[in-house]
């Protein structure tokens, strides 16, 4: 069985209404720790690595490691999805290396530190999202910024975080940003995901007693 | 949803059991995600409770085995303790049992029906 598009396994998802974790991977133990699981009960699966899981194992490693979950588990569909991308450029070495999606985080610019513009965004999410779509890979995007809602501070999740303390708009997703860009990506799926964040109303999962410090603002958009 | 590990707290004291030192930390429970999901969340991610589980496994494994000196013993010990999360998020999140009715779609026809516009949005 080959690599499989996010957009399918969400599609299919989002069809019979369950969820899939999304594991991050770094090295062969994870690997074949989450296909072992995958295999006893199943599932189809999500892995991601991250900009810190490529500096760690290196490109060809994560490439070889997944194409080996791939040939071991033939009847698993599976994703290998890039989690936070930087910049255009990153998602297209992501995409010669086989992933078969992508994430172009561009809430910050390719520094990966500083935030950026909404237009910036927009322009280089937009970028991504044809490029991709080319060759069948799915696009997360994503509006607003990783941060801590409660002391206002950027963080990183695995080599891109902005630097900093950041406003409430700018770690929040802006509702009228999210249609306007859905208007303005090439973008293929039906609004089913709610956001995370929004500044009309607070997310039905947030929870400040008891989610993650580290992770309570998180703002993804879907794309696909 | 991003940052979506559930930090079970019996790894973060079997850390601390075996001479690890974490502070005080919570996660997002399952209950909490399972609940997104019937509101339509479908991409959960999940980094930490892979790390927390794989290093409990090993400082146990490593605490109690102090002759201890092949690799493969204690990661065999976090691979399982990886394993078991992993497999409790699936059933959890109700993708277990899926894999088997999913016809993979090859990139090149996922292209072609971009291409086409038939995975295009349907605003509502």
């Amino acid at each position: 069985m080959a690599l499989v598009s996010l957009r399918q396994l969400l599609d299919h998802a989002a069809e019979n209404g369950y969820g899939l974790p999304a594991f991050n991977v770094n090295n062969l133990e994870q690997i074949q720790a989450i296909m072992q699981a995958a295999d006893e009960c199943n599932s189809p699966v999500i892995m991601q690595g991250s900009a810190g899981a490529r500096k760690y194992a290196g490109e060809a490693f994560l490439r070889h490691l997944i194409a080996a979950a791939v040939e071991a588990y033939p009847h698993i569909p599976i994703v290998m999805h890039q989690d936070h991308g930087a910049s255009p450029s990153v998602c297209i070495n992501a995409i010669r290396s086989g992933f078969s999606s992508v994430m172009m985080d561009g809430s910050l610019e390719a520094d990966a530190k500083t935030p950026s513009s909404y237009e910036y965004n927009v322009e280089v999410t937009a970028k991504v999202v044809e490029m991709s779509h080319a060759v069948g890979v799915s696009v997360e995007g994503e509006l607003g910024c990783l941060g801590s809602l409660e002391s206002g501070m950027g963080e990183a999740e695995d080599g891109h975080g902005a630097e900093g303390k950041l406003s409430h708009d700018q770690l929040l997703t802006d509702p009228e940003q999210a249609a306007d860009s859905w208007m303005r990506w090439p973008l293929p799926s039906a609004p089913r995901t709610v956001l995370i964040n929004s500044r009309a109303s607070p997310p039905a999962t947030y929870s400040p007693s008891s989610a993650s410090s580290r992770y309570t603002s998180a703002s993804p958009i879907p794309i696909w | 949803m991003h940052g979506s590990s559930s930090v079970p707290q019996e790894w973060l004291d079997i850390i601390r059991e075996f001479g690890g030192e974490m502070k005080e930390t919570y996660g997002v429970p399952v209950e909490e995600i399972q609940e997104g999901i019937k509101h339509g969340v479908r991409k959960i991610n999940i980094d930490t409770d892979i790390r927390l589980a794989m290093t409990g496994a090993i400082r146990r494994h490593l605490a109690k085995n102090k002759s201890e000196f092949d690799p493969r013993k204690f990661l065999k010990d976090a691979t399982a303790a990886a394993r078991d999360i992993c497999k409790a998020r699936f059933e959890a999140f109700g993708c277990a049992g899926q894999a088997g009715k999913i016809k993979p779609i090859m990139l090149d026809n996922m292209a072609t029906r971009y291409a086409k516009g038939e995975l295009r949005a349907v605003i509502k």
